[in-house]
């Protein structure tokens, strides 16, 4: 298998021992990471926690993360069988997510690098899903190693961006991103209007099981030709959102049953569509022939299905790494770090804080 | 030695041994905690001159505080405990500031959200050591005479917390065989249930789902005030208040009521606020919802209502004016609304309040083909709530 490699220069580990922790949004994570290969992957989830609320409520999430951070240290230490002595440096999100959620995790990366003597690299969480793919595993589809240039589609509850990477350490571009909610965020508001529980993708995907995906059109947002120049890569799930309250409603006011699983399936494939549209637009108009997944939402078995077939046709290398790497998680943070040091870069910071709006440009804070 | 943190006011870090604080920085800054902690641990071992292995452990203030500054501290002093094997020692941020003090003290400190936290200190006995008799508790600073009120005790006011005095406390309790403190945070608050995810646009999602957002006028008729017996109180909405809204919503809005899905949907929104007016037997006589996503700058009035019988006892205007005192707590800068311009009282009301007219929607209200008129807010400084 091919991976990616750095020269080392000034004598950096070209596969350094790194442990990364994430805390960006609702799951705890805390990863090690030897260069590519991966050593731990611990995750703790808060998310039952904020299934009543329909959405992760900020002050439960990082209340979790306090609670379950040190833990998860000390089991991802447990289960790579390494000391803190033994660690090349330590390594965590410090942008895009939550902001006290984020403080949570930088505050311990701080603290632990101090007290261990270690280096300290803050990382972009957006990156960290395609340094995810570095890791070695056996990818949900695709083969051979990660290579570059490649269109990276992200898409969890808290973002839905495309991305251009030329270099994981070095040269990350951001194409576009939506403009209102994120996909999985759109998938838990349409649960919650047919009823359905959170989290919403896999209950949308169980009811769309027995629908029809073309018996309701709803619409594809920023895909009109008006849209397309300003908003070539962007995109936009609150007017679908709204379309699909409409029909709802409607339903419900004409006296009917609600069409729940035709309702599931027709906007399950609308968002499939429109992410795959445009990702595969940006391979196309850039001439770069590979496609990664990343985030919670390729746990979606339509989303992968279609991109799959799509891909294909458009004669585009699609890359889905395993759902555990797929998923926010900090060996994908520990991975980045680790290319990081490859590539010969200092440490960051201690200075560096959280930043909820941290630029994907910004590869290291 | 230890080390010592606490982020529940500012942060403070210090090193301290038997013979005293070794070592301290300190910053009054309420926001900076993510930033300063990393450098202020590393700047107190190198001016004690130890390293981190020379430590018997790390103490560190649990609260009250506001929550976000405060986990910095926590967190960090747990990942540095676990960093050099050593055992974290938990205190009550006050009981820092009573350490010292030789007669009885009442410690207050700003919780925010016009709220200070405070606990009150019997004179220590011999040992020295603080005796808390009551708190840590949370009161409203409009209601803190009641707090004060108690005779003998001297008010000590904590900016800050100070990192090094809390680490001798915890060094004295521990060389004394006690526990230092507890080993949770301590909140003294319930979690916000309101949502802030990581976007760039302003959500409007509970506006769009609605897609008609309200005549928030119907306690609007105001030409005549006359006064009606029984007290009301307004609260938080609960789910449990569902009903009593659904049946309360059809009566009041007969042609364009919210189904019960909707009305479900906007209580539990992840933007929105929603206060019921109750009645003495705590029936719900009226409601009230804001959407405003923090940090999104904006909010909109979604729908205010109060039953016909209710009427004209100024709920309306208590409901509205609270979602206002939310707005600006959630830093909503600009607050919108509609309401129909066949109801010109409900107009002179939100006129009252500060809104003025940007728009006119014709037919909006259907099927009675009546405009709507837009009226929005600027609120003076609208501020960042807190914690």
């Amino acid at each position: 298998m091919t991976t990616i490699s750095h020269d080392s220069p000034g004598g950096a580990p070209a596969r350094a021992l790194v442990l990364g922790i994430e805390t960006s949004c609702d799951e705890t994570g805390v990863g090690i990471v030897r260069g590519t290969e991966l050593l731990a992957n611990v995750i703790a989830s808060s998310m039952d926690e904020h299934a009543r609320y329909g959405g992760v409520v900020p002050e439960i999430a990082a209340r979790a993360h306090l609670e379950a951070l040190t833990p998860a240290i000390e089991e991802a230490l447990r289960t790579a069988g390494v000391g803190l002595d033994e660690l090349d440096a330590i390594a965590v999100t410090s942008g895009p997510g939550l902001a006290g959620a984020l403080m949570v995790g930088v505050g311990a990366a701080k603290a632990l690098a101090v007290a261990t003597g270690k280096p300290f690299y803050a990382v972009n969480h957006l990156v960290g899903h395609v340094g995810a793919d570095l890791l070695q595993h056996e990818p949900l589809l695709g083969g051979g190693g990660l290579e570059l240039p490649t269109i990276a589609l992200l898409v969890s509850g808290g973002h839905t961006s495309l991305l251009l990477v030329r270099d994981l350490v070095s040269d990350v571009e951001l194409l576009g991103e939506t403009i209102d909610d994120a996909a999985g965020e759109a998938f838990d508001k349409v649960a919650r209007l047919l009823g359905l529980p959170y989290p919403g993708g896999p209950e949308i995907d169980r009811a769309a099981a027995t629908g029809d995906p073309d018996a309701i059109r709803f619409p594809r947002g920023l895909t009109a030709p008006k849209d397309l120049e300003r908003h070539r890569y962007d995109f936009s799930f609150s007017g679908l959102k709204t379309a699909v309250a409409r029909h709802v409603e409607a339903a419900r006011a004409a006296g009917g049953p609600v069409p729940v699983a035709d309702v599931a399936a027709g906007f399950r494939e609308a968002v499939v569509d429109v992410l795959l549209t445009k990702a595969l637009a940006a391979c196309r108009d850039l001439g770069v022939p590979r496609l990664l997944l990343g985030g919670g939402v390729v746990a979606n078995r339509r989303l992968r299905e279609v991109a799959a077939l799509r891909c294909a046709e458009a004669g585009v290398a699609l890359r889905v790494p395993p759902l555990s790497l797929c998923t926010d998680n900090g060996a994908m943070i520990a991975s980045i770090a680790a290319q990081l040091i490859a590539a010969g870069h200092a440490p960051s910071s201690l200075d560096v804080g959280a930043d909820s709006t941290l630029p994907v440009t910004r590869i290291q804070a | 030695m230890l080390l010592a943190i606490d982020t529940s006011t500012g942060t403070s870090v210090a090193v301290v041994g038997r013979t005293g604080t070794r070592a301290e920085r300190t910053s009054a800054d309420t926001r900076g905690h993510a930033e300063l902690i990393g450098r202020f641990i590393q700047e107190v071992l190198d001016e004690a001159g130890i390293v981190p292995a020379e430590l018997e452990g790390v103490a560190v203030g649990m609260g009250p505080g506001p929550f976000t500054g405060l986990r910095v501290g926590i967190a960090a002093a747990r990942a540095f405990a676990l960093g050099i094997g050593r055992p974290v020692l938990p205190v009550v941020s006050h009981d820092a500031a009573a350490y010292g003090r030789s007669e009885p003290v009442l410690v207050v400190t700003d919780a925010r959200r016009r709220e200070l936290a405070w606990s009150r200190y019997a004179a220590p006995a011999s040992d020295g050591l603080p005796v808390r008799i009551e708190g840590p508790a949370l009161t409203p600073v409009a209601e803190f005479d009641t707090v004060t009120s108690v005779a003998g005790y001297v008010r000590v006011d904590a900016a800050t917390i100070d990192a090094g005095r809390l680490g001798l406390l915890a060094l004295a309790r521990r060389d004394a065989g006690l526990e230092t403190g507890p080993a949770e945070p301590v909140y003294l608050r319930a979690p916000d249930v309101t949502l802030s995810a990581p976007k760039r646009a302003l959500e409007l999602g509970a506006k769009a789902i609605s897609g008609l957002r309200r005549d928030a006028s119907a306690d609007g008729r105001l030409g005549r005030r006359s006064p009606v017996s029984g007290t009301w109180t307004l609260r938080r909405v609960a789910a449990s208040d569902l009903d009593a809204i659904d049946a309360l919503e059809q009566a009041t809005f007969p042609s364009d009521a919210w189904s019960r899905e909707l009305l479900a949907a906007e209580l539990a929104g992840e933007h929105t606020h929603y206060l019921v007016a109750v009645d003495d037997a705590d029936a719900v006589i009226g409601y009230a919802g804001l959407l405003a996503p923090r940090g999104g700058g904006q909010g909109d009035v979604q729908t205010i209502a109060v039953a016909a019988s209710a009427r004209r006892r100024g709920i309306g205007a208590a409901l509205l004016d609270a979602l206002l005192t939310e707005a600006a707590a959630r830093g909503a800068d600009e607050v919108f609304l509609e309401v129909r311009a066949d109801n010109p009282g409900a107009e002179a009301l939100y006129a009252s309040r500060g809104f003025a007219r940007i728009a006119v929607r014709p037919a909006y209200y259907q099927p009675d083909g009546i405009d709507a008129v837009v009226m929005r807010r600027i609120v003076p400084n609208g501020h960042q709530g807190a914690s």
